[in-house]
């Protein structure tokens, strides 16, 4: 999957919250805050169509 | 840029030339100044220089910059719709819609010297009421792109009238409506004033049928028409349930399911469980 595609899933797994998905919601948290381009995954994240307190908050600490 | 100045200066042009010369500048948007002189001068000498098919094509080179046109620029618009109106004969309709389109993405109410709608809007709707169906489908579009441009004093029959045939099209006839035409109608109207669009009962009608052919369509179910068509809906905040169920029945039918980010966040936004299809997808991080 590209970066895009894993800001876009991280983005909808925050909002459907089902359980199975907790631990890939984790490691995608992981991934998107450990990677050297964080503040574009940021810019994605902020136009994305999903708006939540944890989009939000990766978004204020990124951007 | 150097070298058209000197092409400019030294009057070896003809008027077809520096036609072409400004059409192709306007997609640069790079000073046109000295060109747009030159158009004026020859078109205020002799005004038969100007033939249907250069004004159609400064139309469109003047509408593609509306937004940055210098003062010379309203000039030359002042000339050619005072000369448009003695070519109209010249024009088939389906030329009179591109005109009205191109004359109206303009917006010369905010613009000097007089700060309203041109006339020829208002001479060309009667004519293309009277013949709108001999359009061909890119016309029609034309027209119903044209009304997002004109302000709300302007006469809406035209607008009413073709909305009203292409939804009767769709009631009784909607195999004669190719999917292209239904997609763009729908981007068209949804683009317009909210007072323009539809009534909540005739959206319904059109978006039954943009989703009855998401699933039975190839055009209309590719996956970037799709994501447009739920754009659109979100940014209209209209929720069509058949069109977001038809969605994802074509995202399950699909033999190879794959994650389309935006397509899976519009669903999401629209509140639907799109926990089966992710059920489905390789969710690898790699």
């Amino acid at each position: 999957m590209d970066p895009k595609s894993l800001t876009s899933l991280y983005a909808i797994l925050t909002y459907i919250q089902n359980h199975k998905y907790d631990e890939l919601e984790q490691q995608l948290l992981e991934k998107i805050t450990s990677s050297s381009d964080l503040y574009r995954k940021g810019v994605w994240l902020s136009a994305s169509y999903i708006k939540n307190n944890k989009t939000r908050d990766l978004i204020l600490k990124v951007i | 840029m150097e070298k058209i100045n000197q092409y400019v200066k030294s009057k070896t042009f003809n008027f077809r030339n520096l036609v072409n010369l400004y059409y192709d500048l306007s997609f640069l948007n790079r000073y046109r100044g000295d060109v747009v002189n030159e158009l004026v001068n020859e078109i205020r000498n002799d005004s038969k220089a100007l033939t249907a098919l250069s004004a159609i094509q400064l139309l469109q080179a003047l509408s593609r910059n509306s937004n940055a046109l210098g003062h010379k620029e309203y000039m030359l618009i002042d000339l050619l719709l005072r000369n448009l109106s003695n070519m109209m004969n010249e024009f088939d309709t389906d030329q009179k819609a591109h005109i009205f389109k191109l004359i109206a993405t303009l917006n010369l109410q905010f613009s000097p010297p007089r700060y309203r709608i041109p006339y020829m809007l208002y001479t060309l709707r009667p004519q293309l009421k009277e013949s709108f169906d001999t359009c061909s489908e890119k016309g029609v579009l034309y027209i119903v792109q044209a009304y997002k441009y004109l302000p709300k004093e302007y006469p809406t029959d035209l607008l009413n009238e073709i909305k009203e045939m292409v939804l009767l099209t769709i009631q009784h006839s909607n195999s004669s409506i190719k999917s292209y035409f239904l997609l763009e109608f729908f981007f068209a109207v949804s683009e317009l004033k909210k007072s323009r669009r539809f009534a909540e009962e005739k959206w319904k009608t059109l978006m039954d049928e943009v989703a009855n052919r998401i699933t039975h369509d190839d055009f209309m179910g590719r996956y970037t028409n799709m994501q447009k068509i739920l754009e659109t809906l979100y940014e209209l905040k209209i929720h069509h349930e058949p069109t977001l169920q038809a969605v994802v029945t074509k995202i399950t039918q699909s033999p190879e399911v794959a994650f389309y980010g935006t397509l899976y966040e519009l669903l999401v936004a629209q509140r639907v469980d799109v926990t089966p299809m992710l059920d489905k997808v390789n969710l690898s991080l790699e």
